[in-house]
């Protein structure tokens, strides 16, 4: 065995082409058939089962002190995908939500990350009657920094956001790392507060999945996936997450929903609460069936 | 090999040993005389060659460290903001099974056969590329394997970006990606890069 290199940029060398004429690329000629192609991969297909994940962001962490693990989930997001990859739909629970957490009474849902990750994944379960199939968390510095490593993220800014020192003007822009944790965590700015905050992380994340489905070649994607890796902590062993982050390749950015549980502000003593609607379960279990909101 | 090849030294030794022995009968002293035959026999058709088992060059390993260290999860320098070095072992075992893979699936290209990656769960289009590769009539000639494995102590990817000669001088190159398992990698996506005409 030859030595290898070791960096956290390494490449595979480019193939050596020697000055011949290019006849065509190689998956242009390929037929039909029942494995998916997306920008020329050619990819699973999945197990065939709906997916579920438990996407959390934590209070806590850097620039903060406590650990990521613990602390409040802020960041609160369910993905459902389809059992054949080609659908996927995001539910954005505010952090206000006022549901049973398990172990810790009725509490905003935020509440549930005071005892793990793992117990977020107990709540929804519990709540929504769920079979979780993992989580993700990650805090605001480590997302700040994903973000920047991932060259930002473009998004519409619809009204100047600030938090802290942070400023984001309105329009069309790229957003830094710090910038796009603003775009995340600013809910005072915004007219639905933490509601509409919510939205903002879910089209995050389905812009961020636009963006790597847009370079899907080889260097790209799996930086990507190292990216995600390296900025979260999850139940997801590393392959399993590669799996399924190709098998996000097969999901056309056009296919992926994004919705709200529904419910009404109100008081849980002097707390300011969100009391989900019945329809909240009847949203999140259509989801979850297919990936889809209705039909 | 070597038993065959000692075994025909031994029979060329016997040989070369027997026309040297005294005992030899002499040769004939009048002129041979020539014996009626009918049509002369055929040249024996030469036997076509089998292909040779593709053996690739690994000539490249890099890897890509998924560690945590600096990630921002914990603050840095912290205890808990470690990197994770890599296992070596695993790490070669891993390239070294997907080498066999690749020699394996192309030595069956070249035999005319479908190679290996239906049987790793991949169908249809893939088959496919694998014609875009090689088989019997563009015989691989050099096969290339550069790695990258993404590595978090242990392997969690293996990148291969494939380059092959063809003995038409033609070249076709292609990226795969294994995940590890227990019994050694798993395909999990291939992506055909470029082919070239001589």
């Amino acid at each position: 065995m030859i030595g290898w290199h070791h960096g956290p940029g390494a490449h595979a060398r480019p193939g050596p082409l020697r000055g011949v004429a290019v006849v065509a690329l190689v998956f242009a000629l390929l037929g039909t058939g029942t494995a998916a192609a997306s920008g020329g991969w050619r990819l699973p297909v999945g197990d065939g089962q709906p997916l579920t994940l438990l996407l959390l962001g934590s209070d806590m962490g850097p620039p903060r002190d406590g650990v990521v693990e613990r602390g409040n989930a802020d960041g609160f997001q369910l993905l459902f995908v389809s059992a054949d990859r080609q659908h996927a739909t995001i539910i954005s629970i505010p952090r206000d939500a006022y549901v049973p957490v398990p172990g810790l009474g009725r509490q905003r849902i935020n509440a549930c990350l005071q005892r793990g990750p793992e117990r977020c994944v107990e709540t929804v379960e519990a709540l929504f009657g769920l079979d979780v199939d993992g989580y993700l968390l990650t805090g605001m510095r480590a997302f700040s920094r994903a973000v920047s490593r991932f060259d930002g993220i473009e998004v519409e800014v619809p009204r100047a956001l600030r938090v802290g020192n942070t400023h984001i003007a309105p329009g069309r822009q790229n957003l830094s790392g710090p910038e796009a944790l603003v775009y995340a965590r600013d809910r005072k700015s915004r007219p639905d507060g933490d509601v509409g905050r919510s939205r903002a992380q879910a089209e995050l994340l389905a812009t961020a999945h636009r963006q790597v489905v847009s370079d899907p070649s080889p260097q790209a994607v799996l930086h990507a996936l190292g990216v995600l890796r390296r900025h979260s902590v999850t139940d997801l062993s590393g392959p399993e997450l590669v799996q399924l982050g190709f098998e996000a390749l097969r999901l056309p950015p056009a296919n992926v929903e994004r919705a709200t549980v529904p419910g009404s502000y109100g008081f849980a003593g002097r707390a300011s609460v969100l009391f989900l609607h019945d329809s909240a379960a009847a949203l999140v279990a259509d989801a979850a069936e297919d990936g889809r909101i209705g039909p | 090999m070597t038993v065959a090849r000692l075994a025909l030294g031994l029979a060329l030794t016997a040989v070369l040993a027997g026309g040297c022995s005294s005992d030899a009968p002499e040769a004939p002293s009048v002129a041979p005389t020539a014996i009626p035959t009918s049509e002369p026999e055929p040249e024996p058709e030469p036997e076509s060659e089998l292909p040779e088992d593709v053996t690739g060059e690994v000539v490249d390993v890099r890897v890509n460290d998924l560690s945590i260290v600096d990630s921002g999860l914990h603050r840095d320098g912290a205890e808990a903001d470690v990197s994770t070095p890599p296992d070596a072992a695993a790490i070669d075992a891993a390239v070294g099974a997907a080498t066999a893979w690749l020699d394996g699936h192309l030595t069956d290209l070249v035999g005319g056969g479908a190679g290996s990656i239906e049987a790793d769960g991949l169908t249809g289009e893939t088959a496919a590329l694998t014609v875009g590769l090689t088989d019997p009539t563009r015989v691989v000639t050099h096969a290339r394997y550069a790695f990258t494995v993404g590595a978090r102590g242990l392997p969690e990817w293996v990148h291969v970006t494939v380059d092959l000669d063809r003995h038409d001088d033609s070249e076709a190159s292609a990226t795969f990606v294994f995940l590890p398992t227990a019994e050694g990698v798993h395909l999990l996506a291939a992506r055909p890069t470029a082919e070239t005409s001589p």
